[in-house]
């Protein structure tokens, strides 16, 4: 039996271990083993693959967040599904171990068959009809075989899809959660994850087989694309996390998304900015304010011909608002008034 | 030593020598302190600021201005 087919409980009380060692049993995974320690078992789950990881209730050292955060962040590119079983049902404990990235949650009381249920979830992440894993998978065998030219035409078909996919899923799960769909939600930011791995997995069998072949150009540049998939998944964590806190306390708040724009803005966060605001729009398209700070990203992000498509926007819904004349202004040379359709104008002395 | 001063609109506490504070400022700041007022006799008092300050500048809605 290999490290893979144990499943890992994580929890400092002895009871609860008991507990779901027996439940688990009784499911037929008679392997398990324990950590008290949350830092313990980040450290071992580091070096040593794993499948599953229960974590139950509470570890000694580690909130439930931070420790799932930290599980995430030593297997990035890694499946492992992290079970969370608790009796906390608040939407402050449930928005946190989402947000860290938890991919199931049980609360207690549970049955048998609900823990069931998410046993086998695990093995249908896992085994998802999956076509392109199934894809990397196969290309990795065939450079382990040699076979570099033909992994390469299978690995190159899978990167040269749209890769826009984890973007999408991972916005659905932000609605799910506007939605309060927890459920629905961890399975989005799950089908995000799975994608982005599948992407990094593509590009770094691309560089080996390009190492293989001896061309180290090609190699360095698919390495370069695997860190930017890395670079994503880190993004979508930090967009997540502030996401989660603006759903949290901003109650009231018509439209997350545009928050969420302004935070990430502010935090230098372009790209990221423009695709919540994108988000933004979809919700409230004929709010000025939206157009305008989406202009705003636009022009941090050095696309001024875009940020002024954006500002005209604004400017037809509200043709006397301030700061959309200042910018139109700045963008065009000229005053909306003069020319509401003037093209975009570096401005001089630059 | 920093000048503190209350927005007579608003009510924000402002360092009038480092902070800029127009009334975009106003709308952010009553806008933040609506999306997290529980109490609804205090939201509605909110929404009635922001209303106010909306037709004086001329927009609408709800949502924050990146200033």
């Amino acid at each position: 039996m290999g490290m893979t087919d144990l499943v890992f409980v994580a929890t400092s009380q002895d009871s609860l271990f008991q507990e779901t060692r027996d439940h688990l049993t009784r499911l037929g995974y008679s392997n398990c083993a324990r950590f008290s320690s949350g830092k313990s078992a980040v450290e071992f789950i580091k070096y040593n693959p794993a499948r599953i990881i229960i974590v139950d209730t509470e570890v000694e050292d580690l909130s439930m967040a931070e420790f799932v955060t930290a599980l995430r962040e030593v297997r990035q590119a890694e499946f492992l599904h992290i079970l969370v079983i608790s009796s906390d049902r608040t939407e402050e404990f449930l928005l946190g171990v989402i947000s860290a990235g938890c991919s199931g949650l049980v609360l207690r009381p549970y049955t048998l068959a609900a823990l069931e249920k998410h046993m086998l979830q695990s093995a249908k992440l896992e085994q998802a009809p999956d076509s392109d894993r199934d894809t990397v998978k196969q290309a990795e065998t065939m450079i382990v075989q040699g076979r570099y030219e033909d992994a390469i035409g299978d690995l190159t078909l899978v990167v040269s899809q749209e890769d826009e996919q984890a973007s999408r899923l991972f916005y659905r799960g932000c609605q799910f959660l506007v939605d309060k769909k927890w459920s629905d939600a961890i399975q989005a930011f799950n089908q995000s994850l799975a994608r982005n791995q599948t992407f990094i997995k593509a590009y770094e069998g691309l560089a080996q087989a390009y190492l293989g072949k001896n061309d180290i150009d090609r190699y360095r540049y698919y390495l370069q694309k695997a860190a930017e998939e890395y670079a994503k998944l880190n993004n979508f964590a930090k967009v997540k996390k502030i996401f989660v806190e603006i759903v949290k306390y901003d109650i009231n708040a018509p439209n997350p998304y545009n928050t969420l724009g302004i935070r990430l803005r502010q935090e230098k966060q372009y790209k990221e900015a423009i695709k919540a605001y994108f988000q933004a729009v979809q919700l409230s398209p004929k709010d000025e304010n939206i157009h305008y700070n989406m202009a705003k990203a636009y022009f941090c992000d050095v696309q001024p011909a875009k940020a002024l498509e954006c500002i005209k926007l604004a400017l037809a819904l509200s043709p006397d608002h301030l700061e959309a004349l200042k910018m139109y202004r700045l963008l065009t040379g000229v005053a909306w008034e003069d020319n509401p359709d003037a093209p975009f104008q570096a401005p001089r002395g630059r | 030593m920093a000048k503190f001063s209350t927005c007579s609109i608003c009510g924000k506490l402002v360092d009038i020598d480092q902070e800029s504070h127009t009334l975009f400022h106003c709308r952010n700041f009553l806008l933040r302190s609506f999306y997290g007022e529980k109490n609804e006799h205090r939201r509605a008092r909110l929404q009635e600021r922001i209303d106010a300050l909306n037709i004086r500048m001329r927009t609408k809605g709800n949502n924050l201005l990146d200033t």
